[in-house]
Order: structure tokens, then sequence, then C-alpha cells
């Protein structure tokens, strides 16, 4: 699966490079944060490594899908803007609950963690701003609602883990939806 | 100070300043609006005065004072009749205290009381600061999150306590941190670094005169403020098909999602430092890799890579470290440098070539050997142990080759190709020409140095330089004969010897025309890179040195201590006035004149370059008293004057002969004195019965001046004087001084003494032979013709019994006086000698008393008795004979000299 981050992330390296646009910049900050959230999972995984032979099963956290053809790109990003409020509400749930585990650590993984974090939060504002709506950019989950289903350590891991997974895959999501925003963007930008 | 002395002083200051504070909250006469005011430094600051009834008093008693200085009345604003309000403009020399006082009465001590002060703190606003700028350094594998800015402040002191706030917003999310920071420098922290959201930084500077705000710095991405570490796992890869390009790689600091990097590739060969860059257009894109072309082949290179964001906003990193590596070889690209070194061969019309070379400046690899082809032979390959070739084509070693004889009416032409393990260079060919037919040099030739090199500048060949194709320089050191050459286009008129000169050494620098690869004949020239003074002078030596002169001899100063051209050599003497002699400097002896004569004379040579000059050591030497020749000739002069002297004296001798006998007799010689047969060598005669008969004889001097009777005096005297001279068996001359004397009876010369009346045949009697019988009164026997022996020493008692005997004395030595008369009679003794001349003149004896006189001679004899040897006892003393006969004919006392005839004479 990192081989194939790694390959989508060079695919993306060779598109024209993030001009000084609001979509050039948010679609180099949803790269960054796939980018951070891959290496937040690398940390985790070598923290947890019991975890590292184990695919979490069940459906996504987030149940929401990008990949409909009638969507227009405004529509994705809109979309994408709210499956980004659910994983920063996630990530909020998780941070409570690790800290309330093992309390306020300042290692890699907390370092990576804080950063996914922010750069979430940078990207809410940013696709935000790509809407021009007034969108909420709060997190968008009650915490009680998944972590209460949870039982046991490894059924918390295992959790963070999904979660950790799940904003990999909304960050790449993003990603790639923005880049086609970007591109279509400057295409009529040119056009024009 | 004691513990109870500190608490009293204590207890004192406490009350004073009770007592103080209770007097100033009675006396509360007014006030200032505002109190403690900040003024600004070049505005006005107005100040109210309000008047309390316990003042007493109105606003036209006010007066104010602003450091002690009264404030003018026309500063003063009435506002009613308790305020009063003063302006005042605020410069930089306004501080201290401005005062409301109220005039008191005169009657008053003090006149004067303040109602209210107020101290001013001045100062000036913040300046609004500029060129703010920020930067995010790398910090791991991220940008780290504290973003440092700077800025200028503004150059004026304001003089006021003043903060500066570091402000970053991140305008997307409208979060905004901030950072107290220094005057010109901060941080701040954004927890994570805002890749890609818009940022506002700006700077708050605020003091009590005012706040002031930087302009906003607006910054779309903050990426575009980043710098990253340099690129790391820089690494040359040389490929072997490819010698003249080098594959450079390094891999991104930082991943490209957060930061796009370009990219900026520089090289340089080993050692030169001079860096050629890529040009930045190739490196842009975000490869990790690099194709560096048209390098050198088999060289070193050092290769540095950097990178900034790919927009080229924001910085540059630093360059990374160097990674080096070699291109590979190639095969020679140009010729090598051929060269000839023509040697005259002595006695013969041949040359010696030498030929040599250098490598060629486009190698492309170790150069391993050469083919060489002389004249119309076959190729040669001749094999070098070459070193590694240095970038730099000065540094190209000279490779003797071969070396031929050439005839002078031959020429000579030289081919020669380098080659390495690749492969063979061009062809390079060199041409000599016959001795007589050489082209022609160039016109001229100089040289001078300008800075720190030497350059050398030549016209060409009058004929014209059509048939040159280019000129060859070669310089050789004079002192160790190292030389080199290069090579100079034929449009060239000067040029820098390209060559490690070294300083203060002769080179002789000569220019070759080249017509097509043949060698025209050379011009040559001499010259330093630099001149100094003289590493040592000259040592002076001494070749000649005469009276007033001397010839100075030097050697030259060896080449290597030269350092420059002698222009002249400076000869200093010092021998009482110093002075000095320049002479040309290739003078190398020197005769130095009007020297003083016998006097030191130290003298010493300084060398002299256009640089300095450098003295030699002292030679210290005395001038001669005498010039050569003038001491023999003095001798000459001197010998042949005293020899004049001589001749002249001897002369006057003769002539005068008469004249210098009379004032200077002539006095016999005691030494060549004989007593003929007189010898006790003769010991048969003393066997013979004559000489019992001559036992006692006795030698008497006769004084030629004392005309007594040497007989009367004997026999007066005789009784005296027997004992004394009784061991005396002879007596002597004026030579029988030393009892080794041979005994003789003396025979004076008659002539002297005055007495010319005898002079024909006498002789000057020196003694008189007197047998002992005869002084006893026995008649004197007649002499034989010979000379008596002397007796053999009789034995005592013997001496009556036996005859007389006669002995005649030789010597030609006058007698010079007779004191054997006065002895006693029957002794004989021997008489020290005496010189009459110097004892006494004829005339003083004459004059003596007899008496004395024989008292004096008493006391020689007496004298005399201790240094003769005593003879036996009866030995008689001799007898005079004529003694009543004067020696010139006339009866007086028995003269000293008595005339006889030549021969036997008989005496007494």
């Amino acid at each position: 699966m990192a081989d194939q981050e790694q390959i989508d992330i060079d695919t993306l390296l060779d598109m024209p490079a993030p001009e000084r646009s609001r979509t050039g910049r948010a679609s180099a900050l949803a790269r960054l944060l796939h980018q951070d959230c891959t290496h937040l999972l690398e940390l985790y995984r070598e923290r947890e490594s019991l975890l590292s032979d184990h695919t979490p099963a069940g459906d996504r956290i987030v149940p929401l899908s990008l990949s409909s053809p009638d969507l227009s790109s405004d529509e994705q990003v809109r979309l994408l803007h709210s499956a980004l409020r659910k994983c920063s509400g996630l990530l909020e749930c998780l941070i409570l609950r690790e800290e309330e585990e093992m309390g306020e650590l300042e290692g890699e993984y907390e370092t990576a963690r804080k950063s996914v974090r922010d750069r979430l939060g940078h990207l809410l504002h940013s696709t935000k701003v790509l809407l021009e709506t007034d969108e909420d950019v709060t997190p968008d989950h009650q915490c009680d609602e998944e972590v209460d289903g949870v039982v046991g350590t490894f059924g918390a891991k295992m959790w963070t883990y999904r979660v950790l997974l799940e904003l990999t895959h909304w960050a790449d999501s993003a990603s790639q939806t923005l880049h086609v925003l970007h591109s279509e963007r400057e295409g009529k930008e040119e056009e024009i | 100070m004691d513990k109870s002395s500190y608490r009293l002083l204590q207890l004192l200051s406490l009350a004073c300043l009770a007592y103080r504070a209770t007097s100033s909250s009675i006396t509360t006469y007014g006030t200032i609006i505002p109190q403690s005011p900040i003024v600004e430094i070049g505005k006005e600051f107005t100040a109210t005065c309000v008047l309390y009834e316990a003042a007493k008093a109105t606003v036209d008693d006010i007066y104010w004072t602003c450091n002690d200085f009264t404030v003018p009345k026309e500063q003063y604003t009435k506002i009613n009749d308790s305020a009063v309000s003063v302006t005042i403009p605020i410069t930089s020399e306004t501080g201290g205290f401005l005062k409301c006082q109220k005039k008191e009465s005169p009657s008053f001590l003090n006149q004067n009381k303040t109602i209210h002060a107020i101290k001013l703190t001045k100062g000036y606003p913040p300046e609004k600061p500029g060129n703010l700028s920020c930067m995010a350094v790398q910090s791991g594998q991220q940008i780290s999150s504290n973003v440092m800015c700077t800025w200028q402040p503004g150059i004026r002191d304001n003089m006021l306590v003043t903060t500066y706030t570091l402000f970053g917003s991140i305008t997307t999310i409208n979060q905004t941190h901030s950072t107290k920071a220094q005057r010109s420098s901060g941080y701040v922290d954004f927890g994570t670094f805002p890749s890609y959201m818009e940022l506002d930084i700006w700077v708050d500077v605020e003091n009590k005169l005012g706040k002031v705000r930087s302009d906003i710095l607006l910054i779309m991405d903050p990426n575009e403020m980043v710098k990253t570490n340099p690129p790391s796992d820089v690494n040359i890869i040389s490929e072997n098909n490819f010698s003249r390009t080098l594959l450079v790689s390094w891999k991104q600091p930082i991943h490209e999602t957060i930061v796009k990097l370009k990219y900026n590739v520089r090289f340089c060969t080993v050692g030169s430092g001079n860096w050629t860059e890529v040009p930045p257009n190739d490196t842009e894109s975000s490869k990790e890799s690099f194709r560096l072309q048209y390098l050198k082949p088999d060289t070193k290179h050092v290769v540095q890579v950097r990178c900034m964001h790919h927009t080229g906003y924001g910085y540059w990193s630093d360059w990374s470290a160097n990674t080096t590596d070699k291109t590979p070889m190639d095969k020679p690209t140009s010729k090598p440098d051929l060269w000839r070194v023509v040697i005259p061969s002595q006695g013969n019309s041949g040359r010696r070539v030498q030929v040599m070379c250098k490598d060629p400046v486009e190698s492309n690899g170790r150069i391993q050997g050469y083919n060489i082809k002389i004249q119309d032979g076959a190729w040669e390959s001749v094999p070098v142990n070459g070193s590694e070739l240095n970038s730099r084509s000065q540094e190209r070693k000279m490779i003797p080759l071969y070396q031929i004889l050439l005839s002078d009416k031959r020429r000579g032409s030289i081919e020669l190709k380098a080659w390495n393990s690749v492969g063979m260079s061009p062809r390079a060919s060199l041409g000599i020409p016959k001795l007589a037919h050489e082209p022609p040099p160039v016109a001229s030739l100089s040289s001078f140095t300008q800075d720190g090199r030497l350059w050398v500048e030549w016209q060409p060949p009058n004929l014209g330089a059509t048939g040159v194709t280019e000129y060859v320089l070669e310089w050789v050191s004079v002192s160790d004969g190292a030389m080199d050459w290069q090579r100079e286009p034929r449009h060239n008129r000067k040029a820098p010897i390209k060559g490690n000169l070294q300083k203060f050494k002769l080179y002789n620098i000569s220019v070759y025309p080249m017509y097509s690869g043949w060698t025209g004949k050379p011009l040559t020239t001499a010259t330093f890179l630099e001149q100094g003074a003289p590493l040592e002078g000259p040592s002076v030596k001494l070749r000649r040195t005469g009276k007033n002169d001397a010839e100075l001899e030097w050697m030259a100063i060896p080449l290597d201590k030269q350092r420059g051209f002698i222009t002249n050599y400076t000869i200093y003497i010092k021998g009482g006035k110093e002075r000095s002699i320049v002479v040309s400097p290739d003078t190398y002896s020197y005769t130095v004149d009007g020297m003083a004569s016998n006097r030191k004379q130290v003298v010493r040579i300084m060398a002299s370059t256009i640089q300095g000059s450098t003295n030699g050591s002292d030679l210290s030497f005395n001038t001669l008293k005498y010039a050569p020749g003038q001491m023999e000739a003095i001798v000459v002069s001197v010998c042949i004057g005293f020899l004049f002297f001589i001749v002249l004296t001897v002369s006057l001798c003769i002539y005068k002969i008469d004249l210098i006998k009379k004032i200077w007799p002539p006095v016999p010689d005691p030494s060549n004195s004989t007593i003929a047969n007189w010898s006790p060598d003769f010991p048969s005669k003393a066997d013979s019965p004559k000489e019992s008969v001559l036992g006692d004889v006795s030698v008497v001097e006769v004084d030629v001046f004392d005309r007594k009777s040497l007989c009367e005096e004997d026999k007066a005297g005789l009784p005296l004087k027997k004992d004394k001279y009784l061991s005396e068996e002879h007596s002597s001359g004026i030579g029988g001084s030393s009892c080794m004397s041979t005994p003789r009876q003396s025979v004076s010369d008659s002539e002297d003494g005055g007495d010319s009346g005898q002079t024909t045949t006498s002789i000057v009697q020196y003694s008189s032979v007197v047998a002992s019988s005869g002084y006893k009164g026995q008649t004197p026997c007649p002499l034989p013709q010979t000379p008596c022996p002397l007796p053999q020493t009789p034995p005592s008692g013997s001496s009556q019994s036996q005859t007389p005997s006669f002995a005649r004395s030789e010597s030609t030595q006058p007698l010079l006086e007779s004191e054997e008369g006065q002895e006693g009679s029957g002794q004989t003794h021997q008489r020290y000698p005496r010189n009459p001349y110097f004892r006494r003149s004829p005339g003083g004896s004459e004059s003596r008393d007899p008496g004395d006189r024989n008292q004096l001679e008493m006391e020689e004899q007496e004298l005399a008795s201790l240094r003769f040897c005593p003879l036996e006892e009866g030995a008689q003393q001799t007898t005079p004979t004529d003694e009543s006969q004067s020696p010139d004919g006339q009866p007086g006392p028995a003269p000293s000299y008595m005339p006889q005839l030549r021969g036997d004479r008989q005496q007494c």
C-alpha cells in the first residue's frame, strides 16, 4: 500500500507544480497532509508492532464517496470538506483518548499527530475558501459515538489504526480532488 | 563604627524623613498638570500650575523654571486667577524638573517658594521597522515551525523603554501568533509550519510616546521563505566511454511535498579554485542528477550542489560538501611541446643538440612515452616515467629525450609524438637550420618587471615577420643552469614569463623567432626578476704594498650572491682620514695611492646594485716605512761614506803618521808578542845546563818616561819585595798578565818614547831580561844570538847557583813601564798589564813625586801579586842594564823603553 501511495505521489509530482493560487496551495497542502498522515501511520505501526500484519475489517468510518461521475468538482470539494471535518473529529477523539490513556507526550508520534491535526485544520480552511461558502470548519464528530463501542485495549488500538487509515485515505482523496480542481481552474484561466 | 552608633544614625535619618514628610503634607500650595509626563523631543509641552489657597498667591506671583532656568513670561498663559500654564519646546537638552514657583516678598529670607514640580522624561516615539524578512529553516525532515524574522529597527535612540513584538498570522484561519522580540530580530512559533497557508508577519514597536507597526510581510506560501539543508549524498559517477563528462547525483534534503526545490551545481578542477557554475536553467527541475560536460579528461573535479524553493523565492541552501572524482582518460589531443638546446662543440664543426619536450597541454592522461624521429630515420619509442599531470600547464616538466650530433653545415629535423594508454598525440616537428643559414633574430629585445612578473618585449625581425609563425621564449638561470621555455603567438610583441622565476637570480632570456617550425637566430638579454643588495661584499686581498700606496685585488661576488647587476665597487680606505674611491663594476684590482707611510690602513670594498650595497670584510695592513730600494740605497750610501771615511783616515794616517804617532803612540799588542825559544814547550832545553843558569830570569818593564834606573830602584826595593817575588819564576811583558801566558823576555822598540836618536835600529825595550846573578851583583853573561830558553822552574834554593841567561822579547809592543826594578831582588814575578797611555802621561810621571810613584807601584805590584801565579821561591828579579842611560842618550833614571840594538843586545 505504501508503494502504491508513493507511486501516486510521484504521479502527482510529475504534474504541474502548485502555483501560488489558492487551488494550487490547497492541492499541495492536501498532498502534504497525506504525507503527514502516511508518516503518522508508519509511526503508529512502528509503535504498535502487533498491528503491522493486521488489516482492519469493516466499512469505512467516514461513509462518503467522491467517485460518483455526476458530481462536479465543486461538489466533490464540498463532500471532501465534509469528510475532512469528520476526519478532524475522529482525530480529535483519537488524541483525546490517547492523552487520557498515556498523558501528554512529546515524542515523534505525538509531534506528527499534532502536525496532522494542524494541517487538517489548515486544509479545512483552505477548502472552505475554495468553496467560497460559509462552511463550518469545526470537527464534525462526537467522540462517544464510536469509542463507546470499542471494548478493550486491542479494540482501542484497532480503532486508532482505522482512524489513521481513514485520515490517510481522505488526505489522499483530498490531494487528488483538489489537484483536479486546480487543473480545471488553471485550464479555465489559461483559456480566458 | 560600633553597633550603637550605627543605630543612632539610623534613628536620626528616620527622624529627618518623618519631618520632611510631615512638612510636605502640610505645605501643599498647588499642583502641576500633568504629573510625570513623557515628553517628545521636538515638540512643545504645556503644563498647568493650579494654585491652592494655601499658596496665598495669585498667578501673577507665579513663575516657571525648567532645569533651574526661568522660563520667559511670554510662554505663560493665564487661565484664571489660580491657574497658569506654560508651554516649552522640548529639545534634546531639555530635562530635569519643571517647577511652578511663587515670588515671596523681600522680607522673607527665602524669597522663592516652589509650589510644585514635575520631572520631565523626554524621548522619541518608536520608529517604524523596515526591511522585514523572515526565514524558516529545515529541522529534521520538516520545516521548523519557529520562523526567524529580522528587520531594521531605525537609526535613532528613542531614549525610552521600547518593546518589539513579532506577529505571525495565518490569515486563512485567522490565527495569530506573537512573540516578544529583540530590537532587530525575533522568532515566531506557529506550532506547525503553515505550509501553503497565507501568512501575515509584522512587528509592533511600542514605547510611552507611541506605538508603530511595520509593514506587513505578506507571504502567500510560507515555503517561499524556507532555507533547506543542502542536498545530501552528492555523488559523482565517472563513465569510461565519456572522458569529458561526469554524472553528478544527489538526494533532496527534504520531501518534495513539503518544499519543491530547484538545484544549482558548480564544479572546478582540483587546486584551481575557479568554480564554474552550471547554468541555473539546466537544473531548475527537481531532478536529482546532472551530467557535467566538456570537462578535461583525466582530471580531478570537485562538485558542489545547493538548492532552494523552485520558484526562486526564499533562500539558497549552503553548498554541499566537496565531492571529487576524476574524468576518464583520453588520447592526447594536442602536440607535445618540442624544443632543443644546441651546445656548440669545441674544436669541431658540429653541434650537440639536446632534444627535449614537455607533455602536451591536452595530454588527457599520463604520458607513457614518446615516438621520436630524427632526420629521415625511423621512429624510435622513448618510454618515460611520467608523473601525474598537473592541471596547470605551467608546471609541465621538461623531459630530455635525445641527444644528437649535428654538423654546422647540416640542418636537422625532429618529429615527435606523445602517447598514453589510450592513444597517440598529433605530431610535433622542429627544424634546426644550418649554422650559417639561421633565419634572422628579432630586431630588439628588452625586459621589465610588472606586478611581480617578468615581461619580455621584442620586435619582429627586420625582414618582416611574415615568415614568423610563433616565438619561443627561453630562459636560463645563470647560476644553476635551470632552463625553460614557452611559446607565444606570432602577433604577440610582449609576454610575461610564465615560469616560476626566482627573485635575485640572473636569467638569460632568449627570444627565438620560429619560421614554420624552424628555429631562428636567438636574441638574448640578461635580467633579474627583482634585484636586491648583494648578499656579501667582495673579499679584498693585498697584492702589494708600498710606502704610500697599496695594490688591492678582489674577486667577483659569486653569481648566486650578487642578487642584481653590480653597478660599481666602492673602496673605503681608513688610515687617518677616511676616504672612498668608486670604481667600475668590471674592476677587480686597484692601486690606492696617497697613503701615509708606515701607518696602519684599513680597507674594505662595497659592492652596489641599484637596490643596495653590501660591504666586504675589512683588510688591515701597514704601509712601508721606506719605499722598496730606499733602504738599500741608504745602506749603500752609508757604506760608501764609511769606506770613504776609512780611506780618508788611512790616507791621513799615511801622510800624517808622524803627527799621529806623536799624539797616539803605537801600543804593542801583547797578544802578538812572542818570546823566541822561551817556551815551556821545549822541555829538552829546560833540561840543558843553560837553563839552570837562566833559572832566575825576570822580565822588567821599564817605563820609558821613568828616568830612574831600575837597577837602582831594584836595589832599593829588593829587600822589601824579595819575599813577594820569591815564587815568581818569570815575568812577562804587558801581555804576560796571565799565568798561562808564555813567559818571555820582552824586547822593546827603542823608537818610541821620544827616543828619536836611536831609532834606526833600535827597538823599544819592552822588558829587560836580567840574570838573577846579575841582579845580585854578578856580571851578566853575554847572551847567545838565539833567544834564551826559559829556565825550568828550579827547585827552591837553586837559583843562586845558576848561570844567568837572557831572553829576548819579540814583541812589537813597547814595554810600558818597568816596575820590576822596584821589586825585591832575586824574585821573578808577573805583572798585570797596564797601559801607560791611560794610566799616566810622561809629564805626569815626571812631575810625580818619586816616593809617591814608588808607593803606587808597590800597590800595583801587590795587586799583580794577587793575580800572577807565584813563582817558586828563589826566583830572582832581573836587573835592568844600562839603567844609567836614557833612551835619548842622556843619563838619568832607568828609562822604561830601553833602546837596544836589533837582535840581541846585551842589557845591563
